[in-house]
């Protein structure tokens, strides 16, 4: 090397930095061979640990997977479970039963089955106010 | 078990489609019921039980027993007093087992201590009774009439229940 820095480089030295660059070079394009005997012995100690890091990968993989899955199952039962959630227009309360009604019901409960009928009849006029109730409270119309 | 994800997964979706049509039960079930009730008076009138009951059976078997068992409140009372109809008719026209069936049906839908579910007991008392069946006749009664006794007392209070 020239101890004087501002001195042009001599041919010598041209040379040698010349053949640094090449060598620099070829070592990054090529990595350096082991021989033949040497890989093969570090082979067999790398190739189970290698081994055991792919295998690793896979139940890595395949956990991340089973995660995805049951994330999706449970969005999908939320989901089914949102969908087939009833939802209707809260329940009508029954109008009072009138006084006359309530008299015959209690008439056919002590006197049997006899009065039935008369049951029947005073019903008839409950229900259709019941029925008139509920088709207006649940937006069916009249019916 | 990707694949067990998704069969899951696809057999969720089914489920849940299968369920809809509980909600997607039309409203039109209501006034298809109102509209065969009221048939059923005028056949009544006209002295046709058979048209009735036809019409009455009409109300129940548009239902399947699965959402009849799911039904809402408006839809249990409905059914109920439907049962009720049935089995009255099926009283006065001799066939107590029928009535008693009919009433076990509308029973067997729960709900409270309402008319629907009293008229119900007295129903099925009176099948009781028309097949010698004291004892039961008598519990039927006994409870329909604890129902009534309390409606009448909510009537009173309120005002006389006119509706």
């Amino acid at each position: 090397m020239n101890q004087d820095d501002d001195a042009p480089a001599s041919e010598e030295e041209q040379r040698e930095a010349t053949d640094l660059a090449a060598s620099l070079d070829q070592r990054a394009r090529a990595p350096e061979l082991l021989p033949p005997g040497l890989e093969a012995a570090v082979m067999d100690r790398v190739a189970p640990l290698l081994d055991a890091r792919r295998a690793d990968d896979r139940r890595r993989r395949r956990r991340r997977a089973t995660l995805v899955s049951l994330g999706g199952l449970a969005a999908a039962a939320a989901f089914a479970l949102l969908v087939s959630a009833p939802r209707g227009p809260v329940a009508t309360a029954p109008p009072a039963p009138p006084a006359d009604l309530l008299a015959i019901q209690a008439r056919v409960a002590r006197g049997g089955g006899a009065a039935l009928a008369a049951l029947d009849v005073e019903m008839r006029s409950y229900r259709r106010n019941y029925h008139d109730q509920l088709l207006r409270r649940r937006g069916g119309g009249a019916p | 078990m990707k694949r067990g994800a998704l069969a899951a997964v696809v057999a969720l979706l089914a489920l849940a489609a299968c369920s809809r049509p509980q909600r997607a039960i039309s409203e039109d079930w209501l006034a298809d019921a109102a509209r065969r009730h009221a048939l059923a008076d005028e056949l009544l009138d006209r002295g046709d039980e058979a048209g009735a009951r036809a019409q009455l059976a009409g109300v129940v078997d548009a239902l399947a027993p699965r959402h009849q068992l799911d039904a809402d409140d408006d839809r249990r009372r409905v059914l109920q007093d439907t049962y009720y109809r049935l089995a009255s008719l099926d009283v006065r026209g001799h066939d107590p087992s029928g009535a008693l069936l009919q009433a076990e049906r509308g029973l067997t839908l729960g709900g409270g201590q309402d008319l629907f579910v009293a008229n119900l007991l007295v129903a099925r008392g009176a099948a009781h009774e028309a097949r010698g069946e004291a004892p039961a006749a008598a519990a039927d009664f006994h409870a329909a009439l604890l129902i009534n006794e309390q409606l009448l007392a909510d009537t009173l209070r309120d005002g006389g229940g006119t509706p």
